[in-house]
């Protein structure tokens, strides 16, 4: 019991908290994308179903989970494409639509999988993605075991953070975006299409939460199976407000919410007396502490939720 | 412009746009339900299903037995209640998304009472178990209400947390502190009977249940269309700014309106233990609360119009098995159908106006 915090653990476990920020750091940075541009979306916790699912099923039929990625990929352009057509085009209101994109997703993916592979089957597995070592930096004791022994989506996640970061500050596109978020009128004053810019980055949510769902289909469990998000994709959307709308705060939250999900399951194992339920709960009321701003007041964009008029 | 003016020259014609807008808010949702199964039959057809025949079964089957037919309404129960706490919520300006777990705290709740006074006389067994689930259900409801009327914080993203925070706190229930006796599966033992609802129609599961939501409904009416308090509820939702200037305590209405919310949700937690399981289970009842929400949005955010759009959804759900039964179609496309009616009903409210634009403008073209 008291040596279960030796380094042995301590590697596995942080090594796991990045495997598990993942999903979250994928469809967080594409929330954060929307919730820039003013278009508020807890959409992405059916984004990531929907990306779980088609990673299974394109990587089934083809047999390869690159094919499975980019179908993912797509399938969250697509069902972010309908967001967007009725949040930014028919300006519904986008809790409301959110609540009614993650109804569709659960539907779409429970009936697609039983009318693709039989209604009481045993979950297929499929080619899923393997840890890629990479040569020297993996031999590096513990920092080489934690950082450098993970699937290419890890790598990919990880590379999007200054990517992004590059895109929202040192581009003229992203300061569309931010001006987009924060002052529509006055963006759509000096030229910028204000829907088009609005479109595209909930497009882009769609994508990079699809890519988020596709890695725990893919590079987590192997397999799909129904409500398989079970929530990462809300604690998404707190991890954009705890990570204050830019890439590196969300790259942050993401990995604490990624530390809180392994030490669950690792003290699961350890037998630790906390009913096992608890440790489950620990993630979401991390979230709620998150979002009274005790941690830091956080100031969203300003023109977020609100629907555009010209 | 001179709005007086206005009025007395336009009376005609506002009294025909008004009946215009009424036509329409009963003619969307029922042109949105008729595209939804058109879209479903593609799907029908992808899976090589004839829809007629699909749809045949979705339908009927609810009206081919009595037992049946009460499923409807059985199904209902529940989406009624969770539907009515988004709907006050909502009318209050807040987006209550954790009905699913202010019903599991009313559930708990409801089982824990059940299982120590059960063994009384239905006259106290009941109610008591009643009183349980709503207070429940109103500290669901109220913790995020604090949240929001102290720190600000977002009632969307706390009520949606605390959906899981309630899902495993049912889960733990069953596991530990109420397991059953036998200890064999993870449920608790079942409520003395002196706490079962009453059936209303023999040889069903339709229960008195019903008749508490449609009771509800009338009473979450008059609450907030004919008291003051209910006006200070929706003056808050509709602006305000102009609620607070007027001296309402804004603070005080969220931190109420969430508590009244997640009591009426938590009042379906009650419904499903007492009346259908008996007893608390892991996983029962899942998505009712978002069911809720669906039903909510489909019938206008009006208390009437959640009671029949949750036996629609009745209709759908009883009838999704029976398809699922006699034609081999997986029960879940009615999700798909639910969320693209939802998607759609929306749609047409937010092109109401533009219709109504259209319209007119085709009336001119004819006089």
């Amino acid at each position: 019991m008291d040596n279960i915090f030796n380094i042995t653990f301590l590697v596995a476990l942080l090594s796991a908290s990045l495997r598990l920020s993942v999903p979250i750091l994928f469809a967080a940075l594409g929330g954060m994308y929307s919730e820039r541009s003013g278009v508020n979306n807890i959409g992405l916790e059916g984004m990531m179903l929907v990306g779980a699912f088609a990673g299974v099923v394109g990587s089934y039929f083809s047999g390869s989970q690159w094919v499975g990625a980019l179908v993912a990929v797509l399938s969250g352009l697509l069902i972010g494409a309908l967001f967007a057509l009725i949040t930014v085009k028919i300006k519904i209101n986008q809790i409301v639509s959110g609540v009614a994109i993650n109804l569709l997703a659960v539907g779409l993916t429970s009936f697609f999988y039983r009318a693709l592979f039989g209604i009481t089957t045993t979950p297929i597995t499929v080619k899923a993605f393997e840890p890629i070592n990479i040569p020297l930096l993996s031999n590096i004791p513990v920092i080489g075991e934690i950082f450098f022994r993970q699937t290419i989506l890890v790598y990919i996640a990880f590379l999007l953070v200054p990517l992004s970061a590059f895109i929202l500050y040192k581009t003229s596109w992203g300061l569309s975006i931010r001006t987009v978020g924060e002052h529509p009128m006055a963006a759509d004053t000096v030229g910028i299409p204000v829907s088009k810019v609005r479109t595209i980055c909930v497009i882009i949510s769609g994508a990079l939460a699809g890519l988020g769902g596709c890695f725990l289909s893919l590079g987590q469990f192997n397999m799909f199976v129904d409500n398989m998000i079970s929530g990462r994709g809300f604690i998404a959307v707190a991890a954009v407000i705890f990570g204050k709308w830019n890439p590196k705060g969300v790259l942050l939250a993401s990995l604490v919410f990624g530390v809180a999900d392994a030490l669950q399951i690792r003290l699961q194992t350890a037998g630790i007396a906390i009913p096992y339920q608890f440790l489950l709960m620990f993630p979401y009321i991390l979230t709620v502490i998150a979002v009274t701003g005790i941690v830091g007041k956080t100031v969203s964009p300003r023109a977020l939720g609100q629907p555009y008029e010209k | 412009m001179n709005k007086v003016a206005d009025d007395s020259l336009d009376k005609k014609a506002t009294s025909k746009a008004f009946n215009r807008d009424k036509l329409l808010s009963i003619g969307v949702p029922i042109v949105s339900v008729l595209i939804a199964l058109l879209l479903g039959s593609i799907l029908l057809i992808f899976i090589k299903v004839n829809p007629l025949e699909a749809y045949k079964h979705l339908i009927f089957a609810n009206f081919s037995n009595p037992y049946n037919l009460a499923e409807v309404f059985v199904k209902a129960t529940p989406i009624i209640l969770t539907g009515l706490a988004f709907t006050f919520a909502f009318r209050t300006g807040l987006f209550n998304i954790g009905g699913e777990g202010q019903m599991f705290a009313g559930a708990i709740a409801a089982v824990f009472v059940g299982l120590k006074v059960g063994h009384l006389s239905p006259f106290i067994a009941i109610p008591l178990c009643l009183l349980a689930a709503i207070l429940a259900g109103a500290v669901w409801g109220i913790i995020p209400g604090i949240l929001k009327g102290v720190f600000g914080s977002s009632e969307i993203i706390v009520t949606i947390m605390f959906n899981y925070v309630a899902l495993y706190l049912v889960s733990y229930v069953v596991d530990k502190p109420l397991r059953e006796a036998s200890g064999f599966y993870p449920q608790t033992d079942l409520i003395g009977s002196g706490a079962f609802l009453p059936y209303i129609i023999p040889k069903t599961r339709l229960h008195i249940g019903f008749i508490v939501a449609a009771l509800l409904v009338f009473i979450v009416y008059l609450i907030l269309w004919k008291t003051p308090f209910g006006f200070r509820l929706r003056a808050v939702g509709l602006n305000p700014d102009g609620a607070e200037y007027s001296g309402i305590n804004i603070r005080k209405n969220i931190i109420i309106s969430l508590a009244i919310s997640g009591a009426l949700a938590g009042v379906a937690g009650f419904t499903e233990i007492n009346g259908i399981h008996h007893r608390l289970l892991d996983n029962f009842s899942r998505d009712v609360g978002f069911d809720g929400i669906a039903a909510a949005l489909l019938g206008g955010a009006s208390p009437v119009g959640v009671f029949v759009a949750s036996l629609l959804l009745g209709v759908l759900k009883t009838g999704a098995n029976a398809m699922q039964r006699g034609v081999g179609v997986p029960a879940n496309i009615v999700n798909i159908i639910q969320a693209l009616i939802i998607i759609l009903v929306l749609a047409g409210n937010m092109l109401k106006p533009k219709i109504i634009v259209m319209l007119n403008r085709k009336e001119r073209g004819l006089e």
